[in-house]
C-alpha cells in the first residue's frame, strides 16, 4: 500500500464509520453501506480537505469507484509534488 | 530502524516535528524506536497543536493502540503532560476501549486552543463520555464544539454525536424548533448541519429539506411535505443563479419589484398558512461577469441591479416582518473565490463551498436564535487585559496601556466597539477584580479612555469571585444570566465562569487584543432581528433601573417609593409607527408573559384593522428617563367575553405595579364595549414562572387546568375602575 493508498483508506474509514473496512478497486456505490450521490459529494469534500487539492469537473465525473478515484488522486499526487 | 539516534536533529530541521515524526514511523508505530522518537517529538509541541496534526495524531494512535503494549503506552505518553501528548494518549486510550481514561486526559488539556482545534477536541471529550456513559457530561462541550467548529466536516462528526447523545441522554435546550430549508441548489448538503449549528446556540431542531429549486411549488401547495411539516420557520435560500438575471437588464426597477414581489408572496404563504417566521437569503454579487467591474457601474448591469435588490430586501423584509440573512457579506467575508466553486456547483449544484458551511450555518443559527427571542442583553467586561493592557492596581494609570501606542490602540479600538454596542442598546457592566477605585480612576481620568464611567449600567469592581459578581449584574439589571456575555482575557477566569455558570455566554478571546472586536462579533450573540428607538435607549434604561434599585433601597415601604419615582404611564392601541417595536417586544419578551405566543408584522397589523381586537401597548415615562414601548396586551372579542391572547411586559419595568394599570384598561374597554367577562389564559414556559399565579393575584377564577400546566381563567367585568393615586395614567386604549 503506497502512503496515498493508506490515507484514503484512512479517509473511507472516517467517513463511513467503519474502522474494519478493506478497500478494493472494485467498489463502487453498491459495494460500501451508505455510499449514495449526496455521500460521494461529502466523500469528494473529504478527499480534498484530507489532500488539499480541487477535482476538476473532469475528474468528478471519473471517479465513481475505489479504483478511479485511486488513479485520479495517484495521478494528481504525483503531478502536484 | 535507525533513525532514532538522530531524529533530534532531525526534528528540530522539521517546521512540524510531529508530522515529521509520523512520517517516519508509517511502517512502525509500535517498536521501542518509534515511542522513544515520538515521545521526543510529543514533548516539542507546545500549547497548540493546529488540527491537521491533531487528525495526522489521533489516525496514528489508532494504529498504535493495537500493539500487545498499547495501554501501558498510553500511560506513557500521557506523562509527558504536554497538550499534543494528551491529545495522542486519548486516541490510544479510545480506541483500546477505555473512554473514561480517554476523557479524563482529554478534560486535562490546558484549553487555550481556538477555533478548529477547541471544537476537535472537545468533540472528542464529548464522544468520548458519551461512550463511557457519562452523559451528563456530554452536552456542554458537544455545545461548545459546535460553537467553535471551522470546518464542515467537524459540523458532521458532531451532528452524528448529537444524534447519538440523543438516544441516551436528554440534551436540554432552551427552545425548539421545526425549520424547514428552502431554496436552490443541493441544501442537503448543509442544510443538516444547522442541528449542531443551533445545538451551539442551545436550541433543539427539527429540519426538513427542499428539493432542488422547488422552493415555491413546496410553499405554494398545501398538500406538500411542507405542509404536513407544520414549519415555524421557513428559510428561503435561493441564490443568485436561480433569480435568472441578465448580463444587462433592459428595465432595472421593474425587474427587482418583480423578483420581490415574487418573493413576498412566499413569504406571505408562510407566514399565514403556516403562521412561520421566514428568513430569506440575499443575493451574492458574483465576481465572475462578463461585463467585468461596468457590471455594477451600467444601469442594467447584473452587480448592480443585485446591488438594488439586497437594498430594497431590507426594506420589504422590515415591511413583511421577515428577516434576512446577509449572504453578500458573508461571501464577501470568506472571499467570494472560497464562497463558491463553479466545478462544484457544475458537477452537483453544491452552493457555497465545503468550506464556507460553518460560516453560514452559524449565522443562520444566530439569526434563527433571534427569531426564538434568545438574542443576548449585556455585555459584561472584565478589566486588566480586556479593556488595557497591564494591571491598573499594579502600573497605575501612566504604567497601563490604553491609547498612545499600537498596543494601548488595540484597546480603545475594542472600546470603540463596546460603545458601538451601547449605542445600540446592549447594556455594558463590568466585572473585575480590582480596588473599586483603581477600576474607576481609569474611566476617571486616563486621557485616552473611549468608555466613561456613564456607559456602564454596573460597574462591580471587587475581590468576590467572578461568577457571584455576575449573579450580583444579573439580577440588578433584572435579566437572566443566559442573557449575559462575559468577556475576559483570562482562559482560567472564563473556564471558572463556565463551570460554575453555564447559562452565562463566555466567548473565546484571542492573545491579541486588536482582535478582540472581531472575535466578539463572531459570536454573533447580539445579533437581532431589528432596531428601535428604544433599542438605542435600552442601555441608559437599564443604567437608570440600578439608579431606581438604589432609590427603592433608601424608601421605606413601596407605595412611598412608586410615588417618587414619578412615573408617567401611557397606554395606546397599537399603531402603524410602533409596530416594530411592539413586535419585536411580543418576540423577545419570555420572563413575564402569560402565553409567550409571538408574532408577525401581518398578524400584529391585522389585530389593529379588525374591530372585534383590542390592543394595547404601554409607554412608561420616569424622573430617571423614558423607557419606551415595555409591555403589550392583546384580546380579541368571542361572544359575551374577550380573551386575552397576549399580555406582556419588559423586565426592565417589572415591580411597579404596571400590571394592574394595563389589565384595568382591559376592563375598562371591556366595560364600555358591553362584554361580561375576561378570559385569561396562562401557558407555561421555562421562564414565565412569575407569571404562573398572575390571574390568581388578580382576583380570577380558574375554569380549566389542563395537564401541561396550561390555565383559563376567568373574572367579571367591574363596575367601575379603581382610582390610580400613584401615578400618572393616559388610555386611550379603552373604547372611548
Amino acid at each position: 500500500m503506497t502512503p496515498t493508498d493508506q490515507r484514503l483508506q484512512a479517509v473511507f474509514r472516517e467517513f463511513f464509520g467503519d474502522d474494519s473496512l478493506q478497500l478494493r478497486d472494485g467498489m463502487t456505490f453498491s459495494d460500501i453501506d451508505g455510499w449514495d450521490s449526496l455521500a460521494h459529494m461529502n466523500l469528494i469534500n473529504a478527499l480534498e480537505a484530507e489532500f488539499g487539492l480541487k477535482f476538476s469537473v473532469r475528474e468528478l465525473m471519473r471517479m465513481k469507484s475505489v479504483g478511479t478515484i485511486r488513479q485520479v488522486l495517484t495521478a494528481k499526487a504525483s503531478s502536484h509534488v | 530502524m535507525a533513525v532514532t539516534a538522530h531524529a533530534p536533529i532531525f526534528l528540530d530541521s522539521l517546521d512540524d516535528p510531529i508530522r515529521g515524526a509520523l512520517a517516519l514511523l508509517s511502517d512502525d508505530v509500535a517498536g521501542e524506536n518509534a515511542l522513544l522518537l515520538l515521545q521526543d517529538a510529543l514533548s516539542r509541541y507546545g500549547s497548540r497543536i493546529g488540527p491537521k496534526t491533531m487528525h495526522a495524531l489521533a489516525r496514528h494512535a489508532k494504529s498504535a493502540a493495537l500493539a500487545a503494549d498499547g495501554a501501558v503506552r498510553a500511560e506513557q505518553i500521557r506523562a509527558i503532560g504536554m497538550p499534543a501528548a494528551q491529545w495522542y494518549a486519548a486516541a490510544m486510550l479510545e480506541s483500546a476501549g477505555s473512554f473514561a481514561a480517554a476523557a479524563e486526559a482529554l478534560d486535562a488539556m490546558d484549553d487555550v486552543s481556538w477555533g478548529e482545534e477547541r471544537a476537535l477536541r472537545l468533540e472528542a471529550l464529548a464522544r468520548n463520555r458519551l461512550r463511557a456513559g457519562q452523559v451528563a457530561g456530554v452536552g456542554l462541550p458537544l455545545r461548545y464544539a459546535a460553537r467553535a467548529a471551522q470546518t464542515r466536516q467537524t459540523l458532521v462528526s458532531l451532528d452524528r454525536l448529537l444524534t447519538q447523545a440523543r438516544q441516551s441522554a436528554d440534551l436540554p435546550v432552551k427552545a425548539r424548533r421545526r425549520i424547514a430549508v428552502l431554496g436552490s441548489g443541493v441544501l442537503d448538503f448543509w442544510a443538516g448541519l444547522l442541528r449542531p449549528a443551533l445545538f451551539g446556540f442551545d436550541i433543539g431542531c427539527e429540519i426538513l429539506t427542499g428539493g432542488y429549486d422547488q422552493y415555491q411549488q413546496e410553499i405554494l401547495d398545501p398538500s406538500s411535505r411542507l405542509a404536513k411539516f407544520r414549519p415555524e420557520i421557513v428559510v428561503l435560500a435561493v441564490n443568485w443563479r436561480s433569480l435568472g438575471l441578465l448580463d444587462e437588464t433592459a428595465d432595472p426597477a421593474k425587474t427587482v419589484s418583480n423578483v420581490i414581489n415574487g418573493m413576498a408572496g412566499l413569504w406571505r404563504t408562510c407566514q399565514h398558512r403556516y403562521r412561520a417566521a421566514v428568513i430569506q437569503m440575499n443575493f451574492e454579487i458574483p465576481e465572475v461577469d462578463p461585463f467585468g467591474r461596468l457590471s455594477a457601474a451600467a444601469p442594467g448591469g447584473r452587480a448592480r441591479v443585485i446591488q438594488k435588490l439586497n437594498l430594497e430586501l431590507w426594506d420589504a423584509a422590515q415591511q413583511f416582518g421577515i428577516a434576512v440573512l446577509d449572504v453578500e457579506q458573508l461571501a464577501a467575508a470568506t472571499g467570494k473565490r472560497n464562497w463558491s466553486d463553479p466545478g462544484m456547483w457544475i458537477a452537483a449544484k453544491q452552493y457555497p463551498t465545503t468550506d464556507a458551511v460553518p460560516l453560514l450555518t452559524r449565522n443562520l443559527a444566530a439569526l434563527v436564535r433571534a427569531v426564538c427571542g434568545l438574542t443576548s442583553k449585556c455585555a459584561v467586561v472584565d478589566l486588566d487585559g480586556t479593556l488595557w493592557g497591564g494591571v491598573i492596581g499594579e502600573d497605575g494609570l501612566d504604567g497601563i496601556r490604553l491609547g498612545g501606542d499600537a498596543e494601548g490602540e488595540a484597546y480603545t479600538a475594542f472600546h470603540q466597539y463596546l460603545l458601538g454596542l451601547r449605542r445600540r442598546g446592549i447594556p455594558l457592566a463590568v466585572c473585575s477584580k480590582n480596588n473599586e477605585d483603581d477600576a474607576r480612576s481609569v474611566f476617571r481620568r486616563h486621557p485616552e479612555t473611549v468608555l466613561k464611567e456613564d456607559d456602564f449600567a454596573v460597574f462591580l469592581a471587587n475581590w468576590e469571585p467572578k461568577p457571584d459578581n455576575l449573579r450580583n449584574i444579573a439580577a440588578m439589571l433584572n435579566v437572566g444570566l443566559d442573557s449575559l456575555v462575559f468577556l475576559d482575557d483570562n482562559p482560567v477566569e472564563r473556564n471558572l465562569v463556565r463551570q460554575e455558570l453555564p447559562e452565562v455566554e463566555v466567548p473565546e478571546l484571542p492573545d491579541d487584543p486588536a482582535r478582540y472586536a472581531e472575535a466578539l462579533h463572531a459570536t454573533y450573540l447580539f445579533e437581532s432581528l431589528s432596531l428601535t428607538d428604544e433599542d438605542r435607549r435600552r442601555a441608559d434604561t437599564y443604567r437608570d433601573n440600578v439608579l431606581r434599585t438604589e432609590l427603592a433601597a433608601g424608601s421605606t415601604n413601596l407605595d412611598e417609593y412608586l410615588v417618587s419615582l414619578r412615573m408617567k404611564v401611557d397606554l395606546r392601541p397599537f399603531d402603524e409607527t410602533n409596530l416594530p417595536r411592539i413586535v419585536q417586544l411580543i418576540n423577545k419578551t419570555n420572563q413575564f408573559s402569560v402565553t409567550t405566543r409571538r408574532t408577525t408584522a401581518s398578524e400584529a397589523m391585522a389585530w389593529i384593522q379588525d374591530p372585534a381586537c383590542y390592543t394595547q401597548f404601554m409607554r412608561l415615562q420616569d424622573r430617571f428617563g423614558d423607557s419606551g414601548v415595555t409591555g403589550a396586551m392583546v384580546a380579541v372579542r368571542e361572544g359575551e367575553t374577550l380573551r386575552i391572547v397576549n399580555w406582556l411586559m419588559s423586565c426592565r419595568v417589572l415591580g411597579r405595579r404596571i400590571e394592574n394599570l394595563m389589565l384595568a384598561s382591559l376592563m375598562r374597554h371591556a366595560r364600555r364595549a358591553g362584554a361580561a367577562a375576561v378570559i385569561g389564559e396562562y401557558l407555561p414556559t421555562a421562564k414565565n414562572g412569575q407569571t404562573a399565579d398572575l390571574f390568581d393575584r388578580f382576583g380570577f377564577e380558574r375554569i380549566e387546568e389542563r395537564e401541561d400546566g396550561g390555565r383559563l381563567y376567568r373574572a367579571a367585568v367591574p363596575a367601575e375602575d379603581e382610582p390610580v393615586t400613584w401615578c400618572d395614567v393616559t388610555d386611550t386604549a379603552a373604547a372611548g
